[in-house]
């Protein structure tokens, strides 16, 4: 059985003009992009826009690699600068802003059906309301399951400035979910941390 | 409310409320997994091969032809560099076959150069007798001159000495006259008052 080529094989080989070989990567880590963007607050249907221009970003820059760091790291980096800056752009402003007054609908909904749809779709909002520079670690802590070290390098950050936006970052979310969602607090604990 | 009974936080030191506050902020790892647990379950199915692909060959386009891998373009090298080795004996061999099977055009040109090097070393010979005319008296100027320093230096060496020994003089005149000053003169203090 053919063995499968390592990503700084591949890499190699598109820098040197095999630009077919880049289609392996894009397969290859297409899933963690696209998830990665989805979690950071990118709406699901910007998913695969986002996704595209991040792979094209990696192949404009990929003389910059090094491969002494994992490419996920890297990409992970791309993805979430890429999903920040589209959360800035206006077209997201206009559909944050509409976003608001479901929120009493949300609940509403959420106490007579309680469908797991649902449940994620309100938890992405909560999440969306947590800055971007705190929404970060937050994601690729508990929801990527990166350990600290490897979200510094992500965020190229200090590991104790990453460990500190972590405290706030839980703490915004808790708050959040106090105020605005509290059908969405985990059974049992929001009597305890309150 | 997460404050305690009036007054609690006022007996506290004020490490001990930062510590308080955060530790009641910030939930933990482990509610925050529970919370978002529906989060993580979520994942994207999509396949962005092909339009990552297109955007990259279209902005390609024809140089991607070009960029081939190294060794191609070693042999494209080798060949363009036969290529130009090749036209440069070409027209090498035929300028030879002009002006030995006596074209009157060649005849023409091959008069014009032998003209053209003719003035040229009419008129190097010329600034030649120029230069050495003006170099003549230019260089007993820098031999006279040359000997002259040689009479005088002694003479300013001495001047050298004596404006050495007037600069100490004066230095030390001037330290002598700055510490009597110094001695006679009235005391101010940092107030700028004279006393």
């Amino acid at each position: 059985m053919a063995e499968e080529p390592t990503d700084v094989d591949l890499i190699r080989d598109v820098l040197a003009g095999r630009v077919e070989r880049f289609e392996v990567l894009v397969r290859r880590y297409q899933r963690l992009v696209a998830t990665a963007a989805l979690r950071m607050g990118t709406p699901r249907d910007e998913v695969e826009d986002v996704t595209s221009e991040v792979f094209y970003k990696v192949y404009k820059s990929l003389g910059r690699y090094r491969p002494e760091h994992a490419l996920s790291t890297w990409l992970y980096r791309i993805t979430i600068n890429a999903a920040l800056d589209r959360r800035r752009s206006m077209r997201h402003e206009r559909r944050m802003e509409e976003l608001s007054p479901s929120l009493a609908d949300g609940r509403a909904s959420l106490e007579s059906q309680a469908s797991d749809r649902e449940r994620s779709r309100l938890l992405q909002e909560a999440l969306e309301r947590v800055p971007g520079h705190y929404r970060s670690p937050l994601v690729l802590a508990h929801l990527e399951g990166m350990p600290l070290e490897e979200i510094a390098r992500v965020l190229d950050l200090p590991e104790g400035t990453v460990k500190s936006r972590l405290f706030r970052a839980r703490a915004m979310l808790k708050d959040i979910i106090r105020r605005h969602y509290p059908t969405l607090a985990p059974a049992g604990t929001m009597e305890s941390a309150t | 409310m997460n404050r305690g009974p009036a007054g609690t936080r006022r007996r506290r030191s004020w490490w001990s409320v930062i510590h308080a506050g955060r530790a009641a902020s910030d939930p933990g790892s482990q509610w925050t997994v529970e919370a978002l647990r529906p989060l993580r379950r979520q994942t994207v199915e999509c396949d962005v091969t092909p339009r990552v692909m297109a955007r990259i060959v279209a902005e390609l386009g024809g140089l991607r032809s070009v960029a081939l891998s190294p060794r191609v373009s070693r042999v494209a090298w080798a060949s363009s560099l036969l290529l130009a080795c090749a036209a440069l004996a070409f027209l090498g061999s035929a300028l030879l076959a002009l002006v030995l099977g006596g074209d009157e055009g060649v005849r023409q040109i091959v008069g014009i150069g032998l003209s053209g090097l003719h003035v040229l070393r009419v008129f190097g010979r010329l600034v030649a007798d120029l230069g050495a005319r003006a170099l003549g008296p230019v260089l007993l100027i820098l031999r006279a001159g040359w000997a002259l320093l040689e009479v005088a230096a002694p003479l300013l060496r001495g001047a050298g000495l004596l404006a050495a020994a007037a600069g100490a003089l004066s230095i030390l005149f001037s330290t002598y006259v700055f510490a009597s000053a110094r001695k006679t003169a009235p005391r101010a203090d940092f107030q700028g008052g004279i006393r």
